[in-house]
């Protein structure tokens, strides 16, 4: 299929995600991380079993991967505070340990697999800049609040 | 005989820079670096400068300040200030690929608007100005300090992207225009 033929089918693909797959995802951080879970880290394809069976794989495929890019170009355009505001709610949204998960995240970095594979990569190290910058604030704020919690 | 080795050293050089300069310039425009296989539509889909905005943008480094310790209030700086200098490379070099790529499409346009085309060149020049000017800056002081020279360069780059952007346009209103005469 051509190109110009496939794009309202791609259009409508993307719609599906953003009303079913990442409806129940407030911020635009945890569809970053829900997005980047459907690539495969080997061959940078995405995948999408109840997509693919609705739509054609190529074509779920290229809407992953435009809302992927979506996603992330919104969140890079947010300030450093709105940027900490999500990461705090989504480490809260994962059910662990807020600290545990921000010590992991600041030891292992694995959002530098969130990145879309066509980033340019001065796009790229501002996004993990900022993240870095908005795990030692909240690490920060996690710490300064132990003692508290433990005399509570 | 000593004077005679001396000027011979002195118009040897010359005549080596010389042929160097030939050499170079006669050498194929495949050389050049934005001399890459790409349309002008193409490089036009990039507007790196849209982030030069929230790059330089001060209330970052005011919440980074706030709430982060000295060890990594300058970490901050750092990372901040090389994603500032990556930024202006990109945008010199999408601006330089513009300008070639808007080089070799004028020359065979047959129709030149000679006042949109020096319009076009004097925004060239203050966005490698202000690149410059900017380039300096933040190595000397830091991106947040030059937010204002940013939104100069912000601005002088969208002016670059828009004439292009205007010259194409016009470009294949004419190619229309010329095929729609020869089917008839």
């Amino acid at each position: 299929m051509a190109n110009h033929a496939k794009r309202p089918l791609v259009d409508e693909a993307v719609q599906d995600i953003f009303h079913r797959t990442l409806q129940g995802i407030s911020d635009d951080f945890g569809r970053l991380i829900c997005i980047a879970s459907m690539r495969d880290y080997n061959t940078g394809r995405y995948h999408h079993e109840g997509l693919a069976l609705s739509f054609a794989s190529d074509i779920a495929e290229a809407a992953l991967e435009q809302c992927h890019a979506e996603i992330f170009q919104r969140l890079t355009d947010r300030p450093l505070r709105e940027f900490v505001q999500q990461l705090e709610r989504y480490v809260r949204s994962t059910g662990e340990e807020p600290l545990e998960v921000i010590n992991t995240w600041r030891r292992l970095e694995p959002y530098r697999v969130a990145v879309p594979v066509a980033c340019p990569p001065f796009i790229a190290e501002f996004f993990f800049s900022n993240t870095r910058a908005a795990l030692t604030i909240l690490h920060s704020s996690h710490v300064r609040s132990l003692p508290d919690q433990q005399f509570a | 005989m000593s004077h005679l080795l001396i000027y011979l050293e002195i118009g040897g050089s010359i005549a080596f820079a010389l042929i160097w300069w030939f050499v170079k310039v006669q050498a194929p425009r495949a050389s050049n670096p934005y001399a890459v296989h790409t349309s002008l539509a193409e490089v036009l889909e990039h507007r790196p400068y849209i982030l030069t905005g929230r790059i330089f943008a001060d209330d970052d480094w005011q919440v980074a300040r706030a709430s982060l310790s000295r060890k990594d209030q300058k970490q901050f700086l750092r990372d901040r200030t090389i994603v500032a200098l990556m930024l202006l490379d990109e945008i010199r070099f999408r601006a330089g690929q513009i300008m070639y790529l808007h080089r070799t499409t004028a020359r065979e346009a047959v129709e030149l608007k000679s006042s949109a085309e020096m319009k076009l060149a004097a925004t060239y020049a203050s966005l490698l100005v202000c690149c410059v000017a900017l380039q300096i800056f933040v190595r000397l002081r830091g991106p947040f300090a030059a937010s204002q020279i940013a939104a100069r360069l912000s601005r002088a780059a969208d002016n670059l992207w828009l004439g292009s952007e205007a010259f194409r346009a016009r470009l294949n209103s004419m190619v229309a225009a010329g095929a729609d005469t020869t089917n008839r």
